[in-house]
Parts: C-alpha cells; structure tokens; sequence
C-alpha cells in the first residue's frame, strides 16, 4: 500500500501544484521522486508532529493541499489536539496519512500499533476517514480525495498488502464494496484484513456457508443508509476490525443493528482485544493473538451461524 | 505627559469596553495586558485582509474583539452581546464566525505552527505579506510552541513575526516562578530567531518594531514586557484577576481610575 501510495500521490504532485508533502521524518527514499520533481513542495518537518498539523493547517489556509505522513500512531494520536483543532474545528484540509495501520509494524510493538486511530479520530465532526483494504483501492481513494473539501484521514497498511480485486473497483468511496455475494449472512471489514476475511471464504465453503462480504472504504461519513438497506434481513452479521472495540467498526454496524427494531440480527464483533500485546510477534502472529486471523473468522461466522 | 503616554490614554475607551465585557467572564487582566499591543497591530501594522493574524492566546479575546469594533470588523453594538447565549462572540473566538478572524483559538500552543504554515505558503507564492501571532508567555510552557519554533526557524521564516504578551504571570503563578531556570530571550535565540526587547505599554516603540523590516533570514520575536491588568489598579499584577469577573461596584472603580488616567 506505501508504494502504490507514493507512485499515485507523485502523479497528483505533477498535475497539481498545489500539493505539498510533508513528512515527520519519516519514509526513507520514498520521497526522494517527489523531491527531483519539486524540492520546495517536500518539506521535512522532522520529528515534530503537532508542529507538522499546525503548519499544514497555515498551508491549507492560504491555499494549498498538504498531505501529512508519519506511522499511525505518530500522525494521529501525538498530534490529536492538533488534529481537532487545527484540521477539523478551523475546517482546514490537510490529507493526514498514517503508515501502518493495525498491526502493520508488528515487530516493533505497541508503540508503533495503530490500533486506536479510527476510533478516535471518529469523534471529530468533519473529519473523513478512509480505510482502503489493498494497493488499488490506495489509488481510488487518492483519485476521490480532492473532491473532498474537509479534512481527511487516509489509513494505509505497510507495504505487503496483497492486491484483492480481480475487477474494477467502483469509483464512488462513499459507497462500500461487495467481495463476495452469498445467502448465509454478512461479514463487514474496513481495510487490509479484508484480505484474512477473504481467506476465511474456503473454510466456510465446505461447511456449506456463503456469506457476503463488504469492505467499508470511507469509515467516515459512515455509509448508514447502504448498510441499513442491506442488513433489513434476518441473516447474522460479523464485523472484522484490526482495531480495537471502542469508536470502530462493530460501534457503528451495532448501532444500526440496535435501531432495527423487527428481526433483531445475530450479531458479533472481532476486534483487537483490550489490552497490550506482552510479546515480539510479526504481524500475522499478532492477528493469531487476537483472534482477528482468517481461522478465527471462520470459526467465529459459522458459530453466528449455527447459532 | 509623554508622546507615549497620550497614546496610553487612546486607549482609556478600549479598556472601558474590556472592563464591561468582563462582567460576563473571567480573563480581564489578560485582555488588560495585551490591548495596547493589539490597538498598535490593527490601527498602525496589519493591511487588512492580505496581512494574517493568528490570536494564539485566545483566552484574551475581549481585547480582539475591543480592538475589532473600533477598527470596523464587527458593530461597537456586538460588543454587548459578549458571552451570551446565542452571541457569535464567545469567551475564546469561534470560528468562520467573524471576517478577518482567521483562526479559533483557546486551547494554547497551536497557534505558531499555523502561522508559520501561512509564512511557509507566502515565501512560496512570494507573497510579502505579513504574518503576525500573538502568544502568551505562559503559552511558551507548551512544548508545541517550541515545535513549532524550532521547525519556522528551519523553514527560514523573515516574514513571520511572533509577539510575547510577557506579563510574567500565569493562570495560577508567575512564569518566571513556574519556569524557573528558563530564559525567555536566550531561549528564543537559541531556536534561531530574531528577538527584539520592547514594552508591550509603549505604543509607539511598538508601532516602529511592529513596522519595521526584518533583514535577517530568521523569523522574529517581539518580547513585550506587559502587566496584566494594565491601567486598574487594583486588577495590576494580581492573579485573582485572571479568573474574576467585574462586578458592579468593580467596574465603577476601574471606570473612575480609567477616567482619571
């Protein structure tokens, strides 16, 4: 997802030259193509992230459109006062990009998880957040986000990410992605574990089960009226998040869930659980641990369904 | 009476107004301490709307607004709306609510990194322009002051201009007592700016400071040496007064001391 990040994003620095990239020093030779193209437009702000929002803010004040990049946890919850304040309460655009979502950095341990950003950042009025689930929708959502006149927040993975679409994806972010259509419920994800839901797919096959899947690309404005309209059935629902509980994706289904008031849906929620990860483990393993790999999934959706 | 003086007393009125608008809040030392600074930026420096401004220290918002009247940005008459429900003049400035007002301000230390971002954006366009933000010095406690410092310095910022309403005293103590062992001038120095030692009183000087071109590469730090509660006596130098509104028999007070002055 950072390199389809990077190759679009220099696209859009060429065609407008209104884009600044600014980075917490962060993205080693990543942005050295942009830099041969306009040097006075890459500014490292160095390791100081609530300085970065703020001066981002003045640059979209008098015009320009800045993208922020730093990892996750860095370019949001550090800055977060920033953020509300500078971005979403003045109402300035500044695209925020945060490298590793999740589990992406692995390794590095919960300094480095972004494992809270969306929820937090979900309270802020204004604010849109996008969760793209592989490299080409990084791209989508890059081409719809200058039609975005608020502030956004652009959550990527690392750089593994497989390609998950076999066909064009639909341009409107707004509205989510279907990945597979099936009778036998739903499962709803936003962003790259949509690749773990996909890999749960086989195992439910061969207990007979089809669900469909969705892939909610902007997390906010929330897509209620889509869901609403296709959850009205009385099919059990799972949600998958590489995200803690609080503010995030099972939040939000749930409470749709709760305003129908006839057929009332079985319904469950695989998030990261609450508490901090006590070992070294590499991203996969950390899904394993918290019950968000694609085995856990499956187990999960057929027990909501023999339910 | 001085040439300074005389224009201390142009003031008398826009204290009055503070002084009014302070029976419905607290702050009015604040807003005491930094009006002169304010009348000598709006009267004599900024061309308005090309020249920005960002009020860093919201908190002193009476005194924007006082100054906002008597230049033509909003009707004397709003001033009496001031804190009540339903005024578009609250206690710290709201945004996109007022014309030229371009930024909401209150909580401290986000106001320099967007100045220096509008800085940034007009060596970049080549736009000589001005920029101005106006801190506190309990606002330099926030580490996100230095951030931002540090980073307009880098950004080789000359068209960026801070100024320090230094009344040595905070919400609950005095700078100098709460940041023991800092030096505010060697401090900014060290963050590679320009800095330049006046009275935050002294119209005039301010006016020649405030006007005058800055031929060094760094951005540039206007330290003004203010007393909270500037022209009331008995509100001069008294931390109470951060906090406590004007009751009636206050303002006849402070009003007779102004009238007087």
């Amino acid at each position: 997802m950072r390199n389809a990040f990077f190759d679009e994003l220099t696209k859009i620095f060429v065609k407008d030259e209104k884009v600044i990239f600014i980075t917490g020093d962060l993205g080693y030779k990543l942005f050295d193509t942009l830099k041969e193209i306009d040097a006075e437009r890459v500014i490292n702000v160095g390791i100081r992230e609530a300085a970065m929002v703020g001066f981002a803010a003045g640059l979209a004040h008098k015009g320009f459109k800045p993208f922020i990049y730093s990892i996750t946890p860095f370019a949001t919850l550090r800055c977060l006062e920033q953020i509300k304040i500078d971005l979403c309460y003045n109402k300035n655009k500044v695209v925020v990009v945060g490298i590793g979502g999740g589990y992406s950095y692995g390794p590095n341990g919960p300094t480095h998880f972004g494992l809270e950003d969306v929820g937090v950042l979900n309270t802020f009025p204004n604010i849109h957040i996008l969760t793209p689930a592989d490299p080409n929708e990084v791209v989508t959502c890059l081409r719809k986000i200058d039609s975005i006149k608020e502030p956004v927040y652009l959550r990527l993975g690392r750089n593994k990410e497989p390609c998950l679409y076999s066909n064009d994806i639909p341009e409107n972010i707004s509205e989510p992605t279907r990945f597979a259509e099936g009778p036998d419920g739903t499962i709803i994800c936003n962003g790259f574990i949509l690749a773990e839901v996909l890999k749960a797919l086989p195992q439910l096959e061969e207990l007979d089960i089809r669900p469909t899947v969705i892939q909610i690309r902007q997390f906010k404005p929330f897509p209620v009226v889509f869901l609403k309209k296709m959850l009205d059935k009385s099919k059990p629902v799972l949600t998958v998040e590489e995200h803690v509980a609080a503010g995030g994706l099972g939040s939000e289904v749930g409470k749709i869930i709760l305003s129908q008031h006839e057929n009332r849906i079985p319904f469950s929620s695989l998030t990261a659980p609450d508490c901090y990860l006590e070992q070294c483990f590499d991203r996969d393993e950390a899904l394993v641990w918290s019950n968000l790999d694609s085995n856990s999934i499956f187990k999960k959706f057929s027990e909501l369904v023999n339910q | 009476m001085t040439h300074s003086n005389k224009k201390y007393s142009d003031q008398v009125l826009l204290r009055r107004q503070i002084i009014e608008m302070a029976t419905h809040s607290s702050h009015v030392a604040v807003s005491l301490s930094c009006i002169d600074i304010l009348a000598a930026l709006y009267r004599e420096t900024l061309n308005l709307p090309q020249d920005s401004f960002i009020f860093s220290k919201g908190h002193g918002a009476m005194a924007l607004y006082a100054v906002f009247a008597e230049v033509g940005l909003i009707p004397h008459s709003l001033l009496k709306e001031y804190a009540k429900n339903g005024s578009i003049l609250a206690e710290h400035p709201l945004a996109k609510k007022i014309n030229c007002l371009e930024f909401a301000t209150g909580s401290l230390g986000h106001g320099l990194a967007v100045a220096a971002g509008i800085a940034k954006a007009k060596k970049i366009m080549s736009d000589s322009s001005k920029t101005f933000v106006l801190m506190g010095d309990g606002e330099c406690n926030e580490g996100s002051v230095w951030e931002a410092a540090s980073l307009a310095a880098a950004q080789e910022l000359p068209n960026l201009n801070a100024i320090i309403d230094w009344n040595n005293l905070q919400a609950c103590g005095s700078w100098s007592n709460i940041s023991k062992g800092s030096d505010m001038i060697k401090s900014w120095q060290a963050f590679g700016w320009e800095t330049v030692e006046l009275s935050g009183h002294d119209y005039l000087a301010m006016v020649a400071h405030f006007n005058a071109s800055n031929t060094s590469n760094k951005p540039r730090v206007f330290l003004c040496h203010t007393i909270k509660g500037k022209g009331v006596d008995f509100m001069e130098n008294n931390l109470e007064w951060h906090y406590r509104s004007v009751s009636q028999e206050d303002r006849v007070r402070a009003e007779n001391q102004l009238n007087n002055a």
